[in-house]
């Protein structure tokens, strides 16, 4: 991110030794310590949010799922009793 | 009748919803810590049941949020025609309170939410409806014609799904 506009502001506390770490980090790779920190944090954080809307399976249930779709059936009585029960009444605020 | 649906407000709060109890402990942990954060991110939408005739409390809810699921270890011979990447429509959670238990408001919350499913495969296109049951409520779900797509995974949850075509 060397060129993006950098108007938030974080703070974040911590130990002595995570700082020295993490400085003695940072100059390692050639960084200073906000890019390496953020540079790690947002690789991370792109992670957790492109995995939130992905639902993964096994190869089993991946095999499972190409059947569920290819020959999916008729909808259960459950299923059509459940569906004929009265909708429920909309809140109009 | 004093119980209605309404879309869930993050920015409002409701009477009892800290209190909430529809038995399942996860459920519960759910809609006191979590919900209103996930809603405010706009990371799922939910929709809650509220009794008019309590000071408009929160006694049921339901979120829903648009997933899709990897097939990356199929190979196009067991693919056919179906992508590799199968948009659905999650069903996050969903709970009633144990003092309206009784009132069929769970299985009527359930078809809102199909319902739901089957506006969304329509307009955006959508292959169905995917959650990870809970070990107490597989057979409600299989009863209504969901799969489930790696077995029973008790006391875990366990990935099931429901293909569009059995929503009538």
């Amino acid at each position: 991110m060397p060129t993006t506009l950098r108007q938030a502001r974080m703070e974040l506390r911590t130990s002595e030794s995570m700082k020295e770490l993490l400085v003695k980090a940072a100059s390692l790779d050639g960084m200073d310590l906000t890019a390496f920190v953020l540079v790690s944090a947002i690789e991370r954080a792109r992670q957790v949010v492109k995995d939130h809307a992905n639902i993964n399976l096994s190869n089993q249930g991946q095999l499972n799922l190409v059947q569920a779709l290819r020959n999916p059936g008729q909808p259960t009585p459950a299923m059509k009793e459940l569906m004929a029960l009265p909708a429920l009444e909309k809140f109009d605020a | 009748m004093t119980i209605k649906l309404a879309p869930y407000d993050p920015d409002q709060t409701y009477t009892g919803q800290k209190k909430f109890d529809c038995g399942n402990p996860i459920i519960n942990k759910y809609v006191h810590e979590n919900l209103k954060k996930q809603a405010k991110q706009k990371l799922c939408v939910a929709y809650v049941l509220i009794d008019n005739a309590d000071n408009n409390k929160f006694i049921g809810f339901y979120t829903l949020a648009q997933h899709s699921i990897s097939m990356a270890s199929l190979s196009s011979l067991q693919l056919g025609s179906l992508p590799r990447i199968i948009p659905c429509t999650r069903l996050v959670m969903l709970g009633v309170d144990n003092a309206y238990h009784g009132q069929n408001l769970g299985k009527r919350l359930m078809r809102e939410a199909l319902m739901m499913t089957k506006n969304v495969a329509n307009q955006i296109g959508s292959y169905g409806m995917y959650l990870d049951g809970d070990k107490d409520a597989i057979g409600f779900y299989q009863n209504l014609g969901f799969a489930l797509l790696d077995g029973d995974k008790s006391p875990d949850p366990s990935p099931m799904f429901l293909s569009l075509a059995k929503i009538p």
